[in-house]
């Protein structure tokens, strides 16, 4: 490391600091540090997802599929919203862009 | 949840299916390690195919030994069904005909399984919808030839029972009458739903509403004539508040306790 | 032969093609057809239910109805190849890259993969998080060597859309809306901490220090990798951060 940008002395340091700051800090993510964004933590329910995700059951369900008959593939949920932000090309997303614009 | 983990719930014992804990980790695993301080627990399985034409996944059934070494289950069971066929897993318990050479298959896949986990495994008579042009053998006939040729268990789903009766037009007396009583290791009571009317009627196996009345009823005439059986109610889906799931595991207690004179009593999960 | 039966029925379960399996069925009454339908719908509906729970966010995004039709198209494409329901759909991500109605969306890829890695690291294997004290026994010459062993739930992304701001954009129950910034990319990591699973977006130099951490270079040669990326990296608070996030198993130098 003799051609390095760090010194051993700087790296320990920097363990060591990390370390105290470590034992001093109750170790939660809620508190986001810095300048990197903290997301899905602070929510009570927030892994209801993947709480229910994939579970089996030996049940029935009906005599229907959830199919849709006449129905178009055009996203109708939040991209509405962002598709304003976003330059939907020309075609199938047409709604979205009239409602953003 | 938390509330029922704790222990509070006046609950013997406490059923799972197998294949929703086959994880590495996570909380589902460690909420089981919970409800295990507590509960009782039985492994009901929704996804070995011991129907398989093709035997059972070697990999499915190490996975499910590891759970059954750490949890230490009381019952283990399965379905009389199959849902892997060519590698591909259906997530539905798909019906059998009733042929010598399905028996055969069963049978083979049974005995794999119990010499495996070594131990009985419990067969859980299916909910269904049709019937086979091939089969030569009625579902207590055949249920009655797979205990006795592999040694399994059954778990008689008096709702299914009843579903299957509505749908294919059998008799469920004489069912009942049909099937060896001794090899009844545990019950299953749910909830169906109606769908569609006259010729199209079908009755569904939701497991999302209370017992139906000629389901109690059959319940019923199913204990007086095997005396009393650890009794579970299944309720998977439109899930309500703790206490009427409360409220109908007491009503099969009632049922129970009628039956159970001079005998041990059995719990109702 | 039961298994040309049971390849037929599969056949019914998944795609509803009942040519094949409808002579060998019989009904007491009513349509034939109806009945095997009910094992169609408890298949293609139960499945769609499975990925709705995995992707509540693509769902959100694209609507009910153009992801119940998007879920019929991928089961189609993707039957189940594990009994394990939980770990089906991982290959939603791919499958959207190439699913031209939702070409015009193209965050949606990207939205999925963090999706999905948010259930692998809520069923990854349990490890308990460093004790940040244990470091404090290395002797400082040691320190540049040592190496980390990342938790097996924690997984690194990156993409050229903003997927963090926009799944929490996409959370129910929200205090206040994110602002959205479509011109910047973000680059974040999905663990798990307390059995609740955790997600962060980072800078580009601590995705790259991360990055070279899990594949097993050491603390010195990671550091300045990232020191390399142009930002000022600041080695004491990320690592900090890191140790809070649990992010680490063990280390051994």
């Amino acid at each position: 490391m003799s051609d390095s940008k760090l010194s051993t002395f700087s790296l320990a340091a920097a363990v060591a600091g990390a370390v105290s700051m470590a034992a001093m800090t109750i170790p939660s993510t809620a508190s986001a540090a810095g300048k990197e964004k903290c997301y899905g933590v602070s929510k009570a329910g927030e892994n209801g997802c993947a709480n229910a995700a994939g579970t089996h059951s030996c049940a029935g369900q009906s005599t229907a599929a959830y199919d849709n008959g006449e129905w178009k593939l055009v996203a109708e949920g939040s991209c509405v919203e962002m598709g304003g932000l976003l330059e939907p090309s020309d075609g199938i997303n047409e709604d979205a862009k009239m409602k953003a614009g | 949840m938390s509330t029922f983990a704790a222990g509070a719930a006046d609950t013997a014992w406490v059923e799972i299916h197998s294949e929703n804990f086959f994880a590495l980790g996570g909380p589902r695993l460690a909420q089981l390690e919970d409800v295990r301080s507590h509960y009782a627990i039985s492994c009901h399985g929704v996804g070995l195919s011991l129907g398989s034409a093709q035997g059972v996944d070697p990999d499915h059934l190490a996975t499910l030994r590891g759970l059954v070494d750490r949890f230490e289950p009381a019952l283990v069971s399965e379905h009389l069904s199959f849902s892997v066929v060519d590698d591909i897993y259906v997530n539905d318990l798909l019906p059998l005909p009733y042929t010598e050479e399905a028996l055969e298959v069963v049978v083979r896949n049974v005995g794999h399984t119990q010499d495996a986990l070594g131990r009985q495994i419990l067969m859980e008579n299916p909910s269904s919808y049709l019937t086979f042009v091939d089969s030569v053998l009625t579902e207590w006939d055949f249920l009655t030839e797979l205990s006795q040729r592999s040694g399994c268990g059954l778990l008689l789903d008096v709702n299914n029972i009843y579903v299957s009766a509505q749908n294919n037009g059998f008799d469920t007396g004489t069912y009942l009458d049909g099937i060896p009583g001794d090899a009844v290791g545990e019950i299953h009571l749910a909830g169906h739903a109606i769908d569609g009317s006259g010729e199209d009627r079908l009755l569904i196996d939701t497991h999302g509403d209370v017992v139906a009345d000629p389901v109690w009823a059959l319940y019923q005439q199913t204990l007086e004539k095997l005396g009393p059986r650890p009794t579970l109610i299944e309720w998977d889906t439109n899930i309500p508040e703790l206490e009427i799931l409360l409220a109908e595991a007491h009503t099969a207690q009632r049922h129970l306790d009628a039956v159970s004179v001079a005998e041990d009593s059995s719990r109702v999960a | 032969m039961l298994h040309d039966l049971q390849r037929e029925f599969s056949d019914v379960a998944l795609t509803n093609s009942v040519a094949a399996l409808l002579p060998q069925v019989t009904a007491s009454r009513g349509s034939r057809k109806r009945r095997l339908g009910v094992y169609h719908a408890n298949t293609v509906n139960s499945l769609t239910d499975v990925l709705s729970a995995a992707y509540p966010v693509v769902q959100r995004i694209v609507g009910d109805r153009f992801f119940n039709g998007l879920a019929k198209e991928f089961i189609e494409m993707h039957p189940p190849r594990q009994p394990t329901l939980f770990r089906y759909g991982g290959a939603l991500a791919d499958f959207l890259g190439g699913f031209v109605p939702a070409k015009d969306l193209p965050y949606l890829v990207d939205v999925a993969r963090l999706e999905w890695a948010r259930i692998d690291a809520y069923f990854a294997a349990d490890r308990t998080p460093l004790d940040p004290q244990r470091l404090a026994d290395v002797p400082p010459e040691q320190i540049g060597d040592l190496k980390f062993i990342v938790q097996p739930a924690h997984q690194l992304l990156e993409s050229a859309f903003p997927i963090f701001t926009i799944w929490a954009m996409n959370q129910p129950n929200l205090d206040s809306v994110p602002e959205i910034n479509f011109t910047h990319g973000e680059c974040g990591f999905v663990s798990r901490l307390d059995n609740i699973v955790i997600q962060r977006a980072l800078s580009i130099d601590t995705l790259t220090w991360l990055g070279a951490l899990a594949e097993g270079k050491s603390l010195g040669a990671a550091t300045e990798l990232a020191m390399g990326c142009g930002a000022a990296f600041d080695l004491q608070n990320t690592l900090r951060q890191q140790l809070a996030d649990g992010t680490f198993s063990d280390f051994h130098v």
